[in-house]
């Protein structure tokens, strides 16, 4: 039966919604993109946060765009993707972070210029491969449905080690991006701090690459969380509503791509922009009943 | 050829002449300079500042009131010259010092209660996955009792007022257990009343030894509040009581124009 023609005559409201849920999750492929989607709605909202509350958006979106030559390049020698973009993800947050320490130029100019010059390095070696045996659409946009086994694996084991670090690190990281100035003075290595922390943003993107490509990544790395941080006050309250809206915005994303034919990465990332939308709806109306209530 | 140790030790006998053989100065500046891209920040700064003082840092804008904290704080390198906290230099010394910032410096979309502010002051010396428990939260609680603010804990620093969130820090600086607290203008933004009530409880950590410097703008009050006063403008013009230090040549150093004030001092030139 072709999946976009189920036939809804005379069958219960609920055991449509049923059919609607379970039925995508009778192939592998699918169960594979639910768990990795989870992971990713999981991990980008979070780091997000931090990204989001440090006014580092560009940051996350360059250097997704800056790995890009380490993919085409793990491809060509056809080795699996992630054997390219890690290293160049920790290349580039090691880069990033070394320009802003010397401050040899400011911290979004140091970012741009890794971004374009890296991302233009990759389009190069697309040019020169010809045939890639992956799409180029599929890098930029990403492709869930294609995700195997071992990327699950490594997705997975990826994201633990990320969950643990930020888990570890979170006091720090808060301190640090509160009062820079007294974190130092307290006796915190701010500059490993923000190493560390940039390597992990760069792993964190190699993992949501799959789901979103390079293009789409901000969507789920800062769209969830900067829409929390407008409902939500308190810091690490928001993380958890973060994490909630980037859950909802993968998983809801890939029952869309199932059921209409949808681009996966493009549903997930325009779900995750309604969803601000809307917050930012709910806290202009609720900022405006403050006002008025006031007055 | 001497040692670093000996280095330190002449520098501490030298502020000793000044001070007596019961010297206990804790912060010990002598000939610092501090170059800031290109420009000379501090100049041949040269001070002294007892254990247990509570002294006002007062100057111009731009006079190098940060750049001094910074320098003591051991974030900003000093070129020529040397600066001493508690006997060691101020890179070993992190930790010994908590610095309460200007509110512009502070990040204040972290949207965080004043315990958890107050419990940044523990970082050190909690665990690497840092999880609350019941010794850290007495800890935290007694510092917010000891500033006036345990009933406000649950609330926001952002939504506090000037002298409140003061407060928070200074309870963040307890927590730290630091015997020198730098509070960078720390009265700008508080109400008058705040500042009384500010200034009682750093009288009262004074009391029990810490050492307190506050750069300041507002020269009206100082006789009433500071043990003692650093007059700074790119040098020290000035130290000693606030009823002696303000002579007219000081305030004209001050904030006055000295075009002959730095005569021989240039970068790379200071005094060698």
């Amino acid at each position: 039966m072709d999946r976009t023609q189920i036939c809804f005559t005379d069958t219960p409201l609920d055991i449509i919604m049923i059919d609607l849920i379970v039925e995508p999750f009778k192939y592998d492929f699918m169960l594979r993109a639910l768990f990795v989607s989870a992971m990713v709605g999981t991990i980008c909202p979070i780091l997000g946060s931090y990204v989001v509350i440090r006014g580092m958006g560009f940051m996350g979106d360059a250097m997704a765009h800056a790995v890009l030559p380490g993919i085409v390049i793990a491809i060509l020698v056809g080795v699996t993707p992630f054997l390219g973009s890690i290293p160049m993800a920790i290349f580039v947050a090691v880069s990033v972070g070394y320009m802003i320490r010397r401050k040899t130029v400011s911290e979004d100019t140091a970012v741009g210029i890794m971004f374009a010059g890296l991302f233009s390095l990759g389009l190069i070696f697309i040019s020169f491969a010809g045939g890639l045996s992956i799409s180029v659409e599929d890098i930029l946009l990403g492709q869930i449905l294609g995700v195997s086994q071992s990327d699950m694996l490594v997705s997975f084991t990826l994201t633990i080690v990320v969950l643990v670090s930020l888990i570890a690190l979170h006091k720090q990281l808060v301190f640090s991006g509160f009062d820079p100035v007294g974190s130092v003075v307290a006796g915190l290595n701010v500059g490993t701090l923000n190493y560390l922390f940039l390597i992990l943003l760069g792993i964190s993107i190699v993992v949501t690459l799959h789901v979103v490509g390079v293009v789409l990544v901000v969507g789920l790395l800062v769209t969830p969380a900067a829409a929390a941080q407008l409902v939500v006050r308190r810091f690490t309250r928001s993380m958890m509503l973060a994490v909630s809206f980037g859950l909802f915005s993968a998983v809801l994303g890939l029952y869309l791509s199932y059921h209409l034919s949808l681009p996966s990465g493009p549903s997930m990332t325009l779900i995750s922009f309604a969803i601000f939308l809307l917050c930012a709806i709910y806290m202009r109306l609720f900022s405006q009943a403050q006002t008025s209530h006031l007055m | 050829m001497n040692t670093k140790d000996d280095v330190l030790n002449q520098d501490l006998e030298a502020c000793c002449l000044d001070c007596g053989p019961d010297c206990d100065c804790c912060i010990i500046a002598s000939g610092a300079c501090v170059e800031f891209d290109g420009n000379l920040v501090l100049d041949d700064v040269s001070f002294s500042v007892g254990k247990g003082v509570l002294t006002a840092l007062v100057g111009p804008n731009a006079g190098g009131k940060s750049t001094l904290f910074n320098a003591i704080a051991g974030i900003q390198e000093v070129a020529h010259g040397s600066i001493y906290v508690n006997g060691q230099n101020p890179q070993n010394s992190k930790g010994a010092i908590s610095y309460i910032p200007q509110r512009e410096n502070v990040n204040w979309r972290f949207s965080l209660t004043a315990e958890e502010v107050v419990n940044m002051g523990l970082v050190k010396n909690t665990s690497i996955f840092g999880f609350s428990n019941k010794k850290n939260s007495n800890l935290v609680e007694s510092a917010l009792e000891r500033v006036n603010m345990l009933e406000e804990k649950k609330q926001l620093i952002s939504e506090m007022s000037g002298g409140q969130r003061q407060r928070v820090f200074i309870a963040r600086a307890l927590c730290q257990q630091a015997n020198i607290l730098l509070l960078d203008e720390a009265f700008s933004g508080v109400d008058v009343a705040s500042q009384v009530g500010l200034i009682d409880t750093l009288k009262d950590l004074r009391d029990e030894g810490k050492t307190i410097i506050i750069a300041t703008h507002d020269l009206n009050t100082l006789a009433d509040r500071f043990d003692e006063v650093i007059c700074l403008n790119r040098h020290v013009c000035a130290q000693g009581s606030p009823d002696t230090a303000f002579t007219p040549e000081v305030l004209e150093e001050l904030y006055g124009s000295h075009p002959d004030m730095f005569y021989g001092h240039s970068l790379g030139h200071h005094h060698d």
